[in-house]
């Protein structure tokens, strides 16, 4: 029982570093050889766990390898084109001018169902309203509207860019604690944000959360447990 | 850049514990298979302190590999060589020859098919 037990905490921080070698696109959308090989490491972290007749080192010996094997096969797809396509595939158009390539939809082996799922997921209800759509190689459908259909966008309106005002908010204060990074970020120090809680009558424990921006744009959330209190 | 040296070297040392694996096994499964000779070679020109000696050797090498082996090799008939060369000592003393002949047999085949089980060919890969 031990042994299991050792064997499955070992594991765990094995594929734990396995993923962030791997890195972040392995969370988020991935692509083929990407869903191949978490699906392989997860089923194969299970067996030297399960049963401990198997050698350790074999279980490992495959977790790192099929790891090690995807960032090296990455890093050859970001180096080389024709490996890229191989490996990854390109995307495949699948709406051009306003017109649904009916030929690429059953390549593809999508339904027109399927076709307007993936819209509605675009928030697009009227197919005539799409000029281009694409699906990615990982298997997310883009689609690019007709200008008429197109939000407005103050660049249409000719409204003038105010870049100040449109700087990020960054969290500087976070479950009661000052996070000096976002200060930085911010231009802000910190006698400026002792200026701001004393204004708002705020102590910084008090505060769950606080972003702010370059152009002094704060907001601030407070600790509703602790106080009561609201934003 | 930094994943990519990781993964190159984490390939490189899966490699080599590989290569140790295979050399490791064949040289163990050849040692051990000559020392088995010898016991047999000795028993049946009939020097049984010798044999007993060279069977008490063998049975200390194998511990000795078994603890390295059993951490790279999968097979499940391993663990009865041990079982085994404590039989062969019992039987050179009751000097039961064919019985210790096949038990001598055995264990060199097992050794054989251990290392037929972990050798990279065809046959194993597919």
């Amino acid at each position: 029982m031990a042994t299991i037990f050792i064997r499955s905490l070992i594991v765990y921080f094995l594929i734990a570093f396995a993923l962030r070698v791997m890195g972040k696109r392995q969370l988020g959308e991935m692509q083929p050889s990407e869903l191949a090989v978490t699906i392989l490491i997860s089923n194969i972290a299970t067996l030297p766990m399960e049963d401990t007749s198997i050698p350790f080192l074999s279980g490992v010996i495959p977790i790192v390898s099929l790891a090690a094997f995807e960032v090296i096969m990455s890093y050859c797809t970001l180096k080389n084109k024709t490996f890229r396509k191989i490996i990854i595939g390109s995307p495949v158009v699948i709406i051009k001018n306003g017109k649904i390539d009916q030929e690429k939809l059953k390549e593809l082996r999508i339904n027109a169902d399927d076709l307007l799922t993936q819209l509605r997921c675009k928030e697009v209800f009227d197919i005539s309203e799409v000029e281009f759509a694409a699906i990615e190689t990982t298997g997310e459908l883009s689609v690019y509207k007709k200008y008429i259909s197109r939000e407005v966008t103050a660049g249409m309106l000719e409204i003038p860019d105010k870049p100040a005002e449109n700087d990020p908010q960054i969290a500087i204060i976070s479950d009661g604690a000052i996070i000096e990074d976002g200060l930085a970020l911010c231009n802000k120090k910190r006698e400026w944000l002792d200026g701001v809680l004393k204004k708002e009558n705020e102590s910084v424990k008090d505060v769950l959360l606080m972003t702010c921006n370059k152009s002094e744009n704060y907001v601030i959330i407070k600790n509703e447990l602790k106080k009561g209190a609201g934003r | 850049m930094k994943r990519v040296i990781i993964s190159i070297c984490s390939l490189a040392l899966v490699i080599g514990l590989s290569c140790f694996g295979i050399v490791y096994m064949k040289n163990a499964c050849d040692e051990l298979c000559e020392e088995i000779e010898e016991i047999e070679a000795a028993y049946t020109e009939g020097n049984v302190s010798d044999a007993e000696a060279r069977i008490a050797k063998l049975e200390k090498e194998w511990e000795e590999k078994d603890k390295i082996i059993s951490k790279f090799v999968r097979y499940d008939r391993l663990g009865e060589i041990s079982d085994t060369v404590t039989q062969l000592k019992i039987l050179v003393k009751n000097e039961e020859k064919g019985d210790f002949l096949s038990q001598t047999a055995k264990i060199k085949k097992i050794l054989e098919d251990s290392w037929a089980h972990e050798k990279p060919d065809i046959k194993n890969i597919f």
